[in-house]
């Protein structure tokens, strides 16, 4: 990748490709404006120094976000308040719950919204996110225990809802 | 890719408004979709991209002493602050080592040859640090000093108390191997009237000379007290810390009345 290369104007390309939607996915996750204005500046310059750390493997997207959600999960460890515009918990993720939530329409979506706003938190914290328990327990300010607890109801209750 | 993101499901996903199973499958789309990335890059206002991008090349632009710069910042000092001291050069940890390096040489040396190496040396060490913090031509911050409307003598203070600290910091380690502690202290007061007389003297010539001639009148005078004195360390002991105090005191005075020149200063 070009950034490895110290090259200013790759990193500005990329980051015009993914300001945008690094921006709105990170404000789903937390509605200040200026923390998120922050943390994106901060991912940015996490992809800058850390670009050959990027195997190329999968998209860059993923590697982004990964860098992105876990500087959001920091900011939260440092001022330990969290203001959640909704909150995200986690378990490890399973091939099977991405390949689920990878389905765009169909009896899934109701599936999902059905869940208590809670449970779809921890959802999505650990399995769209990425995150690992203890990351996700950060993210929402609730124990580790908590998060995998809900994490099994979540999975109990689509699976019934999916049968 | 069996669908594509239309604007009315991006502003919906924007405004928290699109459901969460349809915001989960739009964020794994948006992971693989170019095309969508650029729908969702203009869902967000574009001076606040630019207002997040400038934040980044700014800080892409100035690679140097982030970890201090982050340390400082931590501890409550103001940004533009930490980020002048963490620019400053003779912060750096690789002067700071190379200054450790040789207040160790002279510290072990002290067991043979009297502690009068290292406490000449010593308050050396802030003085040569002052001096490259300002003097340096390929210094990035040097810029700020001659753009900055507060003017150069809070910028000079704030640099040369941070070069002080650190030198003093360092000297902490090598002061170890002195035998007697209180080698480790007297040299203090002699530092700072050093340092102090450095940047009066900066005030009517260029801030190198004003090192070199405080460098070479500290060791002469020294040397000389040494010769003269009936007593081994006479220059540090006794009344001449009274005299270094009372010298603390009349070159702070001293400074306040010079402090305009410092606009000009900064400026060099």
């Amino acid at each position: 990748m070009l950034i490895a290369d110290r090259s200013g104007e790759a990193l500005r390309e990329l980051y015009d490709r993914h300001v945008g939607w690094l921006v709105l996915r990170l404000m789903r996750r937390c509605s200040d404006r200026e923390v998120v204005d922050e943390v994106v500046q901060d991912t940015f310059m996490g992809v800058w120094r850390n670009a050959a750390g990027f195997r190329g493997e999968g998209p860059v997207a993923a590697w982004i976000w990964g860098i992105g959600i876990r500087r959001l999960v920091e900011r939260f460890r440092r001022r330990p308040v969290p203001k959640w515009g909704w909150d995200t918990s986690g378990a490890q993720r399973s091939a099977e719950e991405l390949v689920l939530l990878g389905v765009e329409h169909g009896d899934l979506a109701p599936a999902i919204d059905g869940l208590a706003p809670e449970l779809r938190a921890v959802l999505r914290a650990t399995v769209l996110d990425g995150l690992t328990t203890r990351e996700a327990a950060v993210l929402l300010g609730i124990p580790q225990g908590t998060v995998k607890s809900r994490m099994r109801r979540a999975r109990r209750e689509l699976r019934e809802a999916l049968a | 890719m069996t669908w594509h993101v239309s604007q009315e499901m991006m502003a919906s996903y924007r405004d928290n408004a699109s459901s969460d199973a349809a915001s989960h499958s739009l964020e794994l789309h948006l992971v693989e979709c170019e095309p969508c990335r650029r729908i969702a890059a203009g869902a967000v206002e574009s001076d606040r991209r630019d207002r997040i991008w400038a934040g980044i090349s700014e800080a892409v632009d100035t690679p140097k002493a982030r970890w201090l710069e982050e340390a400082l910042r931590r501890f409550g000092v103001n940004a533009h602050i930490a980020r002048l001291i963490a620019m400053t050069p003779s912060v750096q940890p690789s002067w700071l080592i190379a200054v450790a390096t040789i207040l160790s040489l002279a510290a072990v040396a002290a067991s043979s040859l009297g502690p009068i190496p290292f406490l000449v040396v010593a308050p050396l060490v802030p003085v040569v640090g002052v001096a490259i913090a300002f003097g340096h031509p390929i210094d990035p911050v040097h810029e700020i000093g001659v753009a900055s409307p507060t003017g150069g003598f809070r910028l000079v203070l704030i640099r040369a108390s941070a070069v002080l600290i650190a030198s003093i910091a360092i000297s902490v380690v090598p002061g170890l191997f002195l035998r007697e502690f209180r080698w480790m202290v007297v040299w203090l007061l002699p530092a700072l009237v050093c340092t102090l007389l450095v940047l009066v003297i900066s005030t009517f010539t260029h801030l190198s000379t004003a090192a070199v001639v405080v460098s070479l009148l500290w060791v002469a005078g020294v040397t000389a007290t040494e010769l003269a004195a009936s007593t081994p360390v006479a220059s540090f002991v006794g009344p001449a810390q009274l005299i270094f105090a009372g010298a603390v005191l009349g070159l702070l005075a001293l400074l306040l009345l010079r402090r305009t020149s410092f606009e000009r200063i900064a400026g060099r």
